[in-house]
């Protein structure tokens, strides 16, 4: 076991004393009431300014740290949604047609096909990190490999957002970027912006509100005006005649059973039940209408 | 405020001046006190309260390490005995069950040490000559040393605190001790062969300039009549220390 040292006192002053251990270093000590010529086993040395350590100013250091992590956080989580959160969408309709997820930042977020040809386009494609230019000329570029678009063919850009602006903005700057991307490759391409209006046999339907119905003209019994066309025992006259039984022989095409006038006719073309061409019944048309009333007829059951 | 850059002149006169310093602690006894009152609710006695030697030391560490522009030096002293106390109090909370072998003890007419009442009362004698012989020594290293123009203060102020550089001067001690010429040289021209010294323990000149008053006491140490004192320094000698010289 080392034995513990021990100091002898060389000299005293009143507020310290110089000692010497036993390793031959001479120290400053307190005095505590040494005298010359003492052996004490501990002491109490003095600290050289030069020795001593800056004392670092705590609170300052701390505040300015708090500081910084706060200034930290809010830029950071700023700077995070800016270019993370969801701020708009690009529909790019080339039929395919994809919804492409913006950040404020222009960051692709996401990406989905609309229709189906569309989520064929996208399957398999990288987006993640890749900013909307770049996107919008790698699936223009997929459009055109996977042969949906062609030269002359078009892309429609519309962009979906809170804020008008912004999406105004992009999609002047993507349609700016896929013109130019385009061009440089030799395609004339119409880049519109706004949904696309009309669709191409795979889209969907107009839905309409009102009901409209079409009327499907008779050919061979309106629009002649002499009195011959008005016969109805020309066997062209075939089957289609709801509105008129022929006078004539052709019976056996006719479908009526009894006058026409049984036969509801559900337009105003001008065709009264017997199948009249005129608008009264009075005959005052310029259809001779004299083999078609049905006094005339001669029915044939 | 004229008194107060009349002290600020007296302490920077202290940092080198041993004297200078002395004088200006005596001056400021009554400051001194107080501040040591502040701490133990009392006024202090000399010689039994140890915090009074610690407020005085760190006194005369605020001499040391005053600067103008810390503020009025005063203050400036009051906020290092705060620390110093505080530390003590801090490491005297470790050791609370165990009592200072140097707490002071009345005897019939001497104030004492408890260690030296631990010790066989019949050597009491052979002690206080033993004492005696001590600081007769240490009084003719001093007077020695004074012929080189140092004292005890300034070699203390010029040992070196750092391991490497301590070991550097044993070196230089060693290689004295295996070249008596040497020690000779040394007493007789009052100055280190610098030369010879650096070369024999291989040892950097600027480091040996550096703690050249170090050297010069600790060489001194090892020529004639000071037994007492190698016998202390057994860690250099490799000698166990004798209490019966």
């Amino acid at each position: 076991m080392e034995k513990e040292t021990k100091y002898l006192v060389l000299e005293v002053h009143n507020a310290y004393a110089v000692v010497l251990n036993n390793s031959g270093q001479f120290i400053k000590a307190a005095n505590c009431g040494y005298k010359v010529g003492d052996v004490v086993g501990s002491i109490i040395p003095m600290i050289y300014p030069q020795d001593k350590k800056k004392r670092k100013n705590n609170i300052i250091r701390l505040a300015a740290g708090l500081a910084a992590c706060i200034c930290l956080c809010v830029f950071g989580g700023y700077e995070y949604q800016y270019m993370y959160t969801e701020y708009g969408s690009v529909h790019m309709q080339i039929n395919p047609d994809v919804e492409i997820t913006l950040s404020r930042s222009g960051r692709v977020l996401d990406i989905e096909g609309e229709n189906a040809d569309g989520k064929e386009l996208v399957e398999d494609y990288e987006y993640k990190g890749k900013d909307k230019e770049t996107v919008v000329d790698e699936l223009a570029d997929l459009a055109i490999e996977q042969q949906y678009l062609t030269d002359t063919g078009r892309i429609s850009i519309e962009v979906d957002a809170r804020s008008d602006e912004w999406a105004k903005k992009m999609e002047t700057e993507i349609s700016e970027e896929l013109n130019s991307y385009l061009q440089e490759q030799g395609l004339t391409i119409e880049i519109a912006i706004g949904r696309a209006e009309d669709g191409n046999g795979t889209e969907d339907k107009e839905i309409l509100e009102e009901s409209q119905s079409v009327t499907i003209p008779i050919p061979g019994t309106t629009d002649e005006t002499d009195d011959s066309a008005a016969e109805s025992d020309d066997d062209s006259d075939d089957g289609v005649t709801d509105y008129s039984v022929p006078s004539g022989s052709s019976s056996a095409s006719s479908t009526t059973p009894s006058s026409s006038s049984s036969v509801p006719v559900q337009s105003d073309s001008g065709y009264d039940s017997g199948g009249n061409s005129s608008y009264d019944s009075n005959g005052n048309s310029s259809y001779s209408d004299s083999s078609y009333s049905s006094s005339d007829d001669d029915d044939d059951d | 405020m004229n008194a107060g850059h009349e002290l600020v002149e007296q302490v920077y006169a202290a940092k080198t001046d041993t004297e200078a310093a002395d004088s200006l602690i005596r001056q400021y006894m009554g400051f001194i006190r107080a501040e040591t009152a502040k701490y133990i609710h009392r006024a202090p006695v000399e010689g039994q309260d140890e915090e009074l030697s610690i407020v005085l030391l760190a006194f005369y560490e605020a001499i040391l390490g005053y600067e103008k522009n810390r503020g009025a030096f005063l203050s400036y002293a009051s906020r290092g005995i705060r620390s110093r106390i505080i530390d003590y109090y801090r490491k005297e909370k470790k050791h609370t069950k165990v009592t200072s072998l140097h707490e002071p003890v009345q005897d019939e007419d001497n104030e004492t040490w408890k260690i030296n009442q631990l010790e066989n009362p019949e050597n009491e004698i052979e002690k206080s000559h033993h004492i005696s012989a001590t600081r007769d020594e240490i009084q003719e290293y001093e007077k020695t040393l004074q012929e080189f123009g140092i004292s005890f203060s300034d070699v203390s102020d010029n040992c070196p605190r750092q391991k490497r550089t301590l070991q550097a001067c044993r070196r230089v001690l060693s290689a004295a001790r295996e070249n008596p010429e040497l020690l000779d040289e040394l007493l007789r021209t009052k100055k280190l062969p610098m030369a010879a010294l650096s070369e024999k323990s291989k040892t950097d000149k600027k480091t040996m300039e550096r703690h050249r008053k170090y050297l010069v006491a600790i060489l001194l140490a090892f020529t004639n009549g000071y037994e007492i004192i190698r016998g202390h320094l057994y860690h250099l000698t490799g000698k166990r220390e004798n209490s019966d010289t």
